[in-house]
């Protein structure tokens, strides 16, 4: 059974779903993966009891949909979808329990925002203004960084690994930079206003 | 809020494509002409780009020193969990969800638990010995379920079965026997009025020591129609 390749491994378990045969080429299928989904979900969480909650549910869910798969996209591709978007689930459901929380908590121990020229301008604009500024102003590290932390929700240690930063301080170093030439380039971006 | 103008725009936006997609993206799967209308937007986007990472960060895993216990640890829970995934995995199927949100099935499963709950009633408050018929073992052979009860052979055999024999079905006309492979790919079929078939010698030629074979039965009746089968059994040479 090593030497079929996952999608291989779909194909005959496909040819009998229910048998005890065709289990036996799911379970290989996951085994292969529970390192990677555990592994993932360990780094974005820091939590091993809850990383393996979640690696649990997507290995449920992946079972349960696999007649949903499609042979021209790669498992390990359709796995991370599945396990992405139960990270996501569970964020909201994180962002849902911190909203009765005080607000502080959820920025603790972060970068401070206050006086952040950022929060001056106009919610409509932001958008395209906040990401032209940050082509102009920041290099492709700060706004992966960047947008991995406020846009995905990711702890800082997390980025570093995931991104496998060698320097000092990793990913926060990174934030700190990013947010000073930001807030920089706002000014600027005002003066000409 | 502080800082939320930066949060609002680091997420994902109404033109960033879906995370399915670009899954299909970085698979190389899109086609040509979709490819060229997600590239731009791709290349150029903080939030594709990050989501790109972290796929990439899935697809290419390394655990580092500081990981390795952790992982280890949740790996082995994660097995030990897997028959809850398996059964979790299955009621959560597809098929199961459209058998079970069936119309007709929901009244029926509710009949069944009411008449399940009646019968074990029954049998709880009534445990006098159950009486047996006079004629018992003066019968002939013959069974009345929707069921063929398989003889033989099952499970490691020493030789080479000659033929398979099951439990004459009362009312069969004939039993259609199918022999096939454990991923149900057949090897041999054949028909007969009696309760055993002898199996041909290229069938005989296929059991080899090791190799597992699924065979079962259908009874038919007068009209042709199919009155019961067996469940599928397995048998396999042992050397």
């Amino acid at each position: 059974m090593d030497a079929l390749s996952d999608e291989e491994l779909i194909a005959r378990y496909r040819l009998a779903p229910g048998s005890d045969r065709s289990r036996s080429f799911v379970e290989e299928l996951f085994r292969r993966h529970q390192t990677r989904v555990v592994g993932w979900y360990y780094r974005l969480t820091g939590d091993r009891a809850l990383a393996v909650d979640l690696a649990q549910d997507v290995f449920v869910r992946a079972y349960a949909s696999l007649d949903t798969f499609r042979v021209d996209s790669k498992f390990t591709t359709w796995l991370y979808i599945i396990a992405r978007n139960r990270w996501r689930d569970s964020l909201r459901a994180q962002r849902s329990r911190a909203r009765e929380a005080p607000e502080a908590a959820m920025f603790d121990a972060e970068p401070s925002a206050d006086n952040d020229a950022l929060a001056a301008i106009e919610a409509s604009d932001a958008r395209v203004l906040v990401r032209r500024l940050m082509d102009e102003a920041l290099s492709e590290t700060e706004k992966r960084v960047m947008t991995l932390h406020y846009g995905h929700d990711m702890r800082l240690d997390a980025i570093t690994a995931t991104l496998g930063l060698t320097n000092a301080s990793g990913a926060k170093a990174y934030i700190v930079s990013a947010r000073r030439k930001l807030n920089i380039a706002v000014k600027r971006w005002k003066g000409r206003i | 809020m502080e800082g939320q103008n930066l949060i609002d725009a680091l997420r994902p936006g109404p033109d960033c494509p879906s995370i399915e997609r670009l899954g299909r993206y970085a698979d190389g799967a899109l086609s040509l002409e979709e490819r060229r209308r997600e590239e731009p937007h791709i290349a150029a986007c903080p939030n594709c780009q990050a989501e790109l990472a972290l796929l990439q960060a899935f697809a290419t895993p390394s655990v580092r020193e500081d990981e390795v216990k952790a992982v280890q640890w949740g790996v082995g829970q994660l097995r030990r969990r897997e028959p809850e995934i398996f059964d979790r995995g299955w009621l959560a199927s597809s098929n199961v969800r459209r058998w079970l949100s069936f119309g007709s099935v929901r009244p029926a499963l509710t009949l069944a638990i009411v008449l399940l709950s009646v019968v074990g009633g029954y049998y709880f408050t009534n445990q006098a010995a159950p009486k047996l018929p006079a004629d018992l073992g003066s019968s002939p052979e013959t069974t009345r379920s929707l069921t063929v009860t398989v003889r033989a052979p099952i499970g490691d055999q020493t030789t080479v079965p000659a033929r398979l024999q099951w439990q004459a079905v009362s009312g069969a006309a004939r039993y259609r026997v199918r022999v096939s492979e454990v991923d149900r790919e057949e090897l041999w079929s054949g028909d007969t009025v009696e309760s055993a078939i002898v199996l041909p010698a290229h069938v005989r030629a296929r059991i080899v020591p090791g190799k597992t074979l699924v065979w079962q039965v259908v009874a038919f009746g007068a009209s042709n129609a199919a009155i019961a089968e067996s469940n599928a059994a397995r048998f396999r040479l042992v050397q």
